[in-house]
């Protein structure tokens, strides 16, 4: 069987999956340590949501505002003689 | 072969069957169909409302990738976003969500949209990441030491940057390190990594690097030579005083040139640094400043450069060297005609 998709094993992890296809899934997981794998940093990650901080007050309306090219150019190293300028 | 740590078959194992269905956190919708509904038929509200929701979410989420990290978690975020909005090949946007909402038509509802966001959030940080760094991995000696050292590793190693060239990459992002400082830390990252990880990040520099004979020509029908120098600076006696060399000059233009900006009016400078430092165009130097015509910015420039050459030479430095020490001032002088 090939690796489940991630709808399959967001619904592995529910516990929501029954019948013959979830059996199948499990059998999968069980010898497969890739999707083993997955699950496995799937639960740390949601085991970590409520220890993290809450987000700058911002970050929703950061986040929505329209897309413009960036004023803020990525690090430079300003010294480099690779550096050449824009024509 | 990949293999999972042991610690995930007995993760799966224990859970395998047995494990009872999850709850959404509070706050959150197991199956938020209608919202999702909106979002694909493309209406903006609910994008909005959709992003209102999970932006904290998805913080949350990020904030263990970004290891603590306030902006680059922020980032990762605008990256879990850009995913979900990301079109399939037909061009229609939220290919992701819609996929999703198939999944449930088509099955039944089966995963909560929380499990399922993670699941998608952490392959998207994790495509992310491998387009950043590549598919690297820090070698187990370098993790165990601080963050700093770490940041040389990668600046050296993985970026191939010369020793000044990572030091000047490091002093521009505010780390309080001086030079002898930094090279006892390159010594160090030297002796901790192994005969074996060196070789290998050696000739992952060699394939990236433009190939370069050494030796003897090839004979022909015969083998090309190939000599691998030892890349640590103490096998490079050779290397070792044209580097200090260099060093020596690039740091004293760079004193001369510092100085030079500091002495252009405040208008000119920021102009300077915008137009030839942060690349911006002549448009965005002017919307920024708050200019009316943009030949206001090219005369700044023009000043600029004409003050700036008059220092260098008043000073005594060798313009040619000043331009090897400092990339970007080669197009600037030549502009002035110099």
């Amino acid at each position: 069987m090939t690796c489940p998709s991630t709808e399959e094993l967001a619904a592995v992890y529910d516990g929501n999956l029954k019948g013959r296809q979830a059996l199948k899934i499990r059998d999968h997981v069980a010898a497969c340590p890739r999707c083993a794998h997955e699950l496995h940093v799937l639960h740390q990650s949601l085991q970590s949501v409520p220890k993290a901080p809450t987000p700058p007050g911002d970050l929703a309306a950061w986040a929505l505002r329209p897309r413009q090219k960036s004023w803020i150019a990525p690090q430079v190293n300003l010294f480099s003689p690779h550096r050449r300028p824009t024509k | 072969m990949w293999h999972a740590p042991t610690s995930c078959r007995a993760f799966y194992l224990r859970y395998n069957g047995l494990m009872p269905p999850q709850k959404s956190p509070k706050g959150f919708k197991d199956r938020p169909i209608g919202l999702i509904r909106r979002v694909i038929a493309g209406e903006q509200a609910a994008w909005e409302e959709f992003v209102n929701t999970y932006c904290g979410f998805l913080y949350s989420l990020a904030w263990r990738y970004a290891r603590r990290d306030v902006d680059l978690a922020s980032e990762l975020v605008l990256v879990a976003l850009e995913g979900l909005r990301k079109p399939d090949t037909g061009g229609r946007e939220f290919y992701r969500l819609r996929k999703y909402l198939d999944s449930l038509e088509r099955f039944g509802a089966r995963s909560r949209f929380v499990t399922w966001l993670a699941l998608v959030t952490r392959n998207l940080f994790r495509d992310w990441f491998r387009d950043r760094e590549g598919r690297r991995i820090i070698p187990k000696e370098i993790e165990g030491l601080d963050l700093v050292d770490r940041k040389i590793f990668r600046l050296v190693f993985w970026e191939g940057l010369s020793e000044s060239e990572a030091f000047g990459t490091l002093a521009g992002q505010k780390e309080p390190l001086a030079f002898g400082d930094f090279q006892s830390r390159l010594e160090r990252i030297y002796t901790k990594l192994s005969e074996k990880n060196l070789l290998t990040i050696y000739q992952d520099l060699l394939r990236r690097l433009p190939s370069l004979t050494l030796g003897s020509p090839p004979v022909p029908g015969g083998l090309c030579p190939v000599q691998v120098a030892d890349p640590r600076p103490e096998a490079r006696p050779d290397r070792a005083l044209e580097r200090s060399e260099d060093r020596a000059i690039a740091k004293e233009v760079r004193r001369v040139f510092l100085e030079a900006i500091l002495a252009l009016p405040r208008v000119t400078r920021q102009v300077l640094l915008l137009h030839a430092v942060r690349q911006l165009s002549g448009e965005e130097v002017r919307i920024i400043m708050g200019f009316h015509k943009r030949q206001r910015v090219y005369d700044e420039l023009a000043k600029a450069r004409r003050r700036l050459g008059s220092f260098l030479k008043k000073e005594g430095v060798d313009e040619e060297k000043a331009r090897r020490s400092i990339g970007w001032l080669d197009g600037l002088l030549d502009k002035n005609g110099s």
